[in-house]
This record gives C-alpha cells, sequence and structure tokens, in this order.
C-alpha cells in the first residue's frame, strides 16, 4: 500500500506552508533561497508566483513539489509535513499527489504522445492498462490533440508538446499541478493557447494549478498572484 | 517494469552508432571466443585421432608390470596370453591387434640409427591402425613372413635408404642375447604423426618373433594388444567412450591392464587445458574493451539525458527504478553483443568445420600430432557461456553509470542544459 492511496485523497485538501525557509551553502556564503514563507493553497486555485529571477520562485516550486527538502519549516497536506519525509516518502508523494510542467517541455523523446501522457499512470501502478489507456486518451482530447497520439515529440510543434506536457501533469488528477514558467518557450500566441487551456481545466475539472512565471499574460489569468522578493512573500493578491 | 523496458530498448535503438560500435565489439570478443574455441577443439580433437589412429589406438592392453618398466620396453613383460585378451575384446565387438615393441638397431651398414620398433600382424593392424593407408612408396607388409620392413619416410631419408634397400636391424632376444638379420625396405609411410614419420620401423610379427627369439603360433609374444574404437561425435564423448569400453575390458581380464585414451594422451590432454586458459586471455581482453564500451555508451547515454531522468524523478520514479532503467539499457547492448557474438561464433564455426583450415604446411615444425586439414567442432556450451558471459559483462559495466544516474538529485537534473 502507498503512503497517499487513492482513497485518501480529498478534493478539497489545501497545502499549508509555514516558516519555509530553505538555505543554500555556496563555499563559505550562504543563500536564503527562501526565508520564513507563510502561504495557504487551497484546492482548486489558479495561483501564479512572480517575482524577478533568482527570487526563489523555483525553489519555492521544488519544495511545494518534494523535490527539495526545506532548511526550516513545515509544509503540510492532510496533517503531515512533508518536509521532514525521507525520499521514498517524497518519491511516493510526487507520484501520486504532484505533477509538473516544464518551461522546456520536457517529454520523453523515445515515447509517443499517448505514452508520454500514460507515463505518469505507469510510474505510479495504481491503475489497470485498460483505464490507463481510457484515461490517456480522455486527456490528450482535452488538450486538443486528438488523432496525434501516436505521434512522437520530434514530429509536434513546441505549442502542441506544451499540450502534451500539460495532458501528462493532468492525466493522474493530481493535487497540484506546478508549472515552472510553462509559456516560457511559446510565441504569444501559442502561450496566450495554453493559457486558456490551463484555465478551462482549472475551471471543469477543478484541478489546482500553481505556476511561476514572468509573463503578463498568465498574471492577467491568474485568480491569486503571490510575489516573491529575495525569498520572502512581499504580496498576495486575490482577484 | 514494461515501462522501464521499453524506454530502455527505445534508447538503445535511437542511439544506432553507440548501439551499433558497443555490440560489434561485443559480437567481435565473443564470437573470437566461440570460434577460437571450436578450433582448439577440433585440434585437440584431431590431435587425439592422430594418436588413436597412428600410434596409440584407443586402448591397449598389457601387463602392469610392462607399463611400469615402459622405457625399457621389457620383453619379458609381455602379454601371458595375447589370444585371451584379442577375444575379450572381440567379445565386446571391438577391433584390436597385437602388437610387440622392440629396442632395434638400424644399420645401413655405415650408420646405425635406435628405434622402437613395432611388430604388427599385417592382417589385423589395418583394422586399428592407419598406418598401413599411409604408404608413400612401396608396399605395406605382407600377410606371410617376408623379411621386409616398413619405415617412416624421414627415417629412411636420415638412413639414406629407400626401397627395396637392404638393412641390417639388430635387438637384443627374450633370452637377452643379440640376434641380428638383414632386411628388405618394402615401403616408406608419411603419417600425420611425426614421431611415425621420424622414428617408426614396423615388421611383420612373425619375422619379429624369429628376430627376438620370442615364440611362435598365435601365444607368441605381443607386449600389447591394440583396440579401436567407434568414432565419437566429439571429444568429451570420445574420451568418455573410451573410458566405459576400458572398465568393461578390465572386468574382462583381471590382472591385465587397460589404458583408454585419457591415459594413453594425458600428457596432451594436460597442454589442452593449459591451452583452454590461454584461449580466455584475447577473449578477455576483447571483452574488457567491450565493458568500456558499454560503460562509455550508457555515460552518453545518462549525460545525453539528465533532464529527462528529472522529469522522471519529478514524476515519482525512485532512484531504484533509475538505476534499473539504465541498467536494462546495458541488458539491451548486452543482448545485441552476446546474439551477434554467438551468432557470428556459430557462424566462424560452421567455416571452419564446413571447410576446414589447411594445416599442412604447419605439420613439420609443430610438436603436435596436427595435420591435414583441421575441422572445428560445434561447442554448445561455450556458445552458452559466450552468451552469459557477454550479459555479466554488460550488467556489471551498466552499473557505473546507472548508480552515476540514480543518484543525480531530481532538481540538479532539471536545471541541466
Amino acid at each position: 500500500m502507498s503512503t497517499y492511496a487513492a482513497e485518501q485523497r480529498s478534493p478539497s485538501a489545501a497545502l499549508h506552508l509555514e516558516g519555509v525557509t530553505k538555505i543554500y551553502h555556496k563555499g563559505e556564503s550562504e543563500v536564503r533561497a527562501l526565508d520564513g514563507v507563510n502561504l495557504d493553497i487551497d484546492a482548486g486555485e489558479f495561483l501564479t508566483v512572480v517575482g524577478p529571477s533568482g527570487s526563489g520562485k523555483t525553489t519555492f516550486l521544488n519544495i511545494l513539489g518534494c523535490l527539495d527538502s526545506p532548511t526550516d519549516g513545515r509544509i503540510v497536506y492532510d496533517g503531515r509535513d512533508l518536509g521532514g519525509m525521507a525520499e521514498k516518502e517524497r518519491s511516493a508523494y510526487r507520484r501520486e499527489r504532484i505533477s509538473f510542467v516544464f518551461q522546456s517541455y520536457n517529454l520523453i523523446p523515445v515515447l509517443t504522445v499517448r505514452e508520454n501522457v500514460e507515463l505518469p499512470l505507469l510510474i505510479e501502478r495504481r491503475l489497470d492498462s485498460r483505464e490507463i489507456h481510457r484515461r490517456a486518451e480522455e486527456i490528450i482530447a482535452a488538450v486538443g490533440l486528438a488523432g496525434k497520439e501516436d505521434r512522437y515529440p520530434r514530429e509536434l510543434s513546441g505549442g502542441q508538446e506544451q499540450r502534451v506536457a500539460i495532458a501528462r501533469a493532468l492525466v493522474k488528477d493530481p493535487l497540484v499541478i506546478l508549472a515552472d514558467e510553462p509559456t516560457a518557450n511559446l510565441d504569444s500566441r501559442t502561450a496566450e493557447e495554453i493559457v486558456a487551456l490551463m484555465k478551462g481545466i482549472n475551471v471543469d475539472r477543478g484541478s489546482t494549478f500553481v505556476f511561476s512565471t514572468h509573463d503578463r499574460l498568465m498574471m492577467e489569468h491568474a485568480r491569486r498572484v503571490v510575489t516573491i522578493r529575495d525569498g520572502r512573500i512581499t504580496a498576495d493578491e486575490r482577484k | 517494469m514494461g515501462t522501464l523496458w521499453k524506454i530502455a530498448l527505445r534508447n538503445t535503438a535511437r542511439h544506432g552508432r553507440r548501439t551499433i560500435i558497443t555490440a560489434v565489439v561485443m559480437m567481435v570478443g565473443i564470437g573470437v571466443f566461440v570460434s577460437f574455441d571450436s578450433v582448439i577443439t577440433g585440434m585437440d580433437r584431431m590431435a587425439i585421432d592422430t594418436m588413436a589412429d597412428y600410434t596409440t589406438s584407443s586402448l591397449k592392453i598389457r601387463t602392469p608390470a610392462y607399463v611400469d618398466d615402459i622405457e625399457a620396453a621389457p620383453l619379458d613383460k609381455g602379454l601371458p596370453s595375447p589370444t585371451a585378451a584379442l577375444a575379450a575384446a572381440a567379445s565386446d565387438g571391438m577391433r584390436s591387434t597385437p602388437r610387440l615393441r622392440f629396442v632395434a638397431r638400424i644399420s645401413n651398414y655405415t650408420d646405425e640409427i635406435p628405434v622402437l620398433a613395432d611388430a604388427v600382424d599385417p592382417s589385423t593392424d589395418g583394422t586399428v591402425f592407419k598406418v598401413a593407408t599411409s604408404v608413400e612408396s612401396g608396399s605395406w607388409l605382407p600377410s606371410a613372413p617376408s623379411h621386409e620392413v616398413v619405415l617412416g619416410a624421414e627415417l629412411a631419408s636420415e638412413l639414406k635408404v629407400g626401397v627395396g634397400d637392404a638393412l641390417l636391424i639388430s635387438a637384443q632376444t627374450v633370452n637377452d642375447v643379440t640376434n641380428a638379420d638383414e632386411y628388405t625396405v618394402a615401403g616408406l609411410v608419411t603419417t600425420p604423426a611425426t614421431e611415425v614419420n621420424r622414428g617408426g620401423l614396423y615388421m611383420g610379427l612373425q619375422d619379429a618373433r624369429q628376430l627376438l627369439d620370442a615364440g611362435t603360433g598365435p601365444d607368441g609374444l605381443a607386449t600389447e594388444i591394440d583396440v579401436a574404437l567407434p568414432r565419437a561425435p566429439s571429444l568429451d564423448s570420445a574420451l568418455a567412450q573410451g573410458d566405459a569400453a576400458a572398465a568393461r575390458l578390465r572386468a574382462a581380464l583381471p590382472g591385465l591392464r587397460v589404458d583408454a585414451l585419457r591415459d594413453l594422451g594425458a600428457s596432451y590432454l594436460a597442454l589442452r587445458n593449459a591451452k583452454a586458459s590461454y584461449s580466455m586471455v584475447p577473449v578477455l581482453i576483447v571483452l574488457a574493451i567491450s565493458a568500456v564500451g558499454i560503460i562509455n555508451t550508457i555515460l552518453m547515454s545518462v549525460f545525453s539525458r539528465v533532464r529527462e531522468i528529472g522529469v522522471l524523478r519529478a514524476y515519482g520514479m525512485t532512484p531504484r527504478e533509475i538505476k534499473r532503467l539504465f541498467t536494462l539499457e546495458g541488458l539491451c547492448l548486452g543482448l545485441a553483443g552476446s546474439v551477434l557474438g554467438v551468432g557470428l561464433g556459430a557462424l566462424l564455426d560452421f567455416l571452419a568445420i564446413s571447410r576446414g583450415i589447411d594445416m599442412r604446411g604447419l605439420a613439420g615444425g609443430w610438436s603436435l600430432p596436427v595435420s591435414g586439414i583441421l575441422r572445428g567442432e560445434w561447442n554448445p556450451r561455450t556458445m552458452v557461456i559466450g552468451f552469459v558471459f557477454g550479459i555479466v559483462v554488460s550488467l556489471l559495466a551498466a552499473r557505473i553509470p546507472a548508480r552515476r544516474a540514480a543518484r543525480l538529485e531530481p532538481t540538479d537534473a532539471l536545471r541541466f542544459q
């Protein structure tokens, strides 16, 4: 039985960050990437994290996604502190609760669109292959790539690749989808399509999105904009 | 596991050039190993067959006392009843012939050379040995006493005699007195066994018994009964067949010593084992190169896919699964190299078996009893060893880059440009 079994999931669950601090050591010097971050993220949010380069946005997403551990503070989900978990538990949490969308899409080049989308479910090993196929078909259609299931990433445009990445992120119905500058490599028209797609999914499916971005368009679409400077939250606006 | 296999297989295919180079190096290593073993086994087989056909026969029945003092070829320790030994072999369906070995001195009336002569029964010797079919000039010995001898061609050349020339042969009789007589050279033999060519002196059994004052008739003196066995499909089965036949004859002939090919060719077989160890050296070198190739190929694969590793980790793949993924890629390479290697080995084996290798030009300089067309032998065990060895080397080689991939932190991997 995995740590985060399906029946334990609650669609209304929220992430609670309390005094989250991340310190990196570079030789003698110390870099405070995050400095006492307090934040609550509710289910179904469409939240954008903004801030200048080096402000701590990526570290924030990495810690939220259990890719990195905080030096201090707590990230509480379902009554458990995620920050203090061992690597095995963090892998299980990522496998079952978190999805990522990356700036450079990061699709697996040797897998087809369908196989890339199915990958998180195959790693999760919770569903049988028929259900995995069904879910993948459904989500591929939802991102507008029906008919391109058997193509390889090299056969797709940048916008199509990012759609596949979004489908891959959505397929396992995660607690939260973390996206690190998802439109940064796209032209403005494609970026607008992708943002509209994600927002539509957020509305239709209630999926929680947390983005880091410099993109003004994304900020406009976000219902909540959290600003980070020098590792601290300096603004938290809800629209 | 299916997903890991899929990714591993497709990545192996995707980096075709790297995969092909590594697999080809492995193919050469395993192919050389398999075919080398085939040729070595074929050489052993040829050597053992040559021994059986021209010098030792497949089985020898002698008295224990004779074998203990074999260097002196003692006539007083010959078989008490050659006919009993011949009958025992015949009742088991084996072909056999008596021989009488004695120390002789051959003189061409100018020079004298000591040799170990073989007195043979011309009517049955050909059923066990092939010396009679190797007459280069002249003829083999007639069945009836004729005062004729057959010489190894090189010995004749050393004595400067040819067919029809007279020789004086002297020897100690069973009564320990020296006797001598004149004989005519009936024929010269050239065989794959160099010792026969260089020192072979063959005389009819009745002529020899007369020279040695060693009785007459069926139970006249014979120092050994030589036995032929049917040709077995492989060297190992030939040795096993000899052991089994020797055991049966020992039971039938208590008090006599029966030596099989394994005993008669002991010194050669010991040499064979040493050769087998040496034959592994070039193979190990090539497989070491393959291992370096695999490490390099998978390391390159790891470095070119750092971000991919980051994605897989981000989606919850554990370090152990990442390690397994790259180990599987090593296994794919190993499988490709091993399958190709065994295939190449089988092809080379086929050529070595069907066409053979002409050893005639080498025979003179070799101390091994190998001459003529050397043919390889199929050895499925070697193919299995080569295949398994290739897989094991690949798995071991893949461990290094696989561990490296597994140790990558997902955040570092995702940042990698």
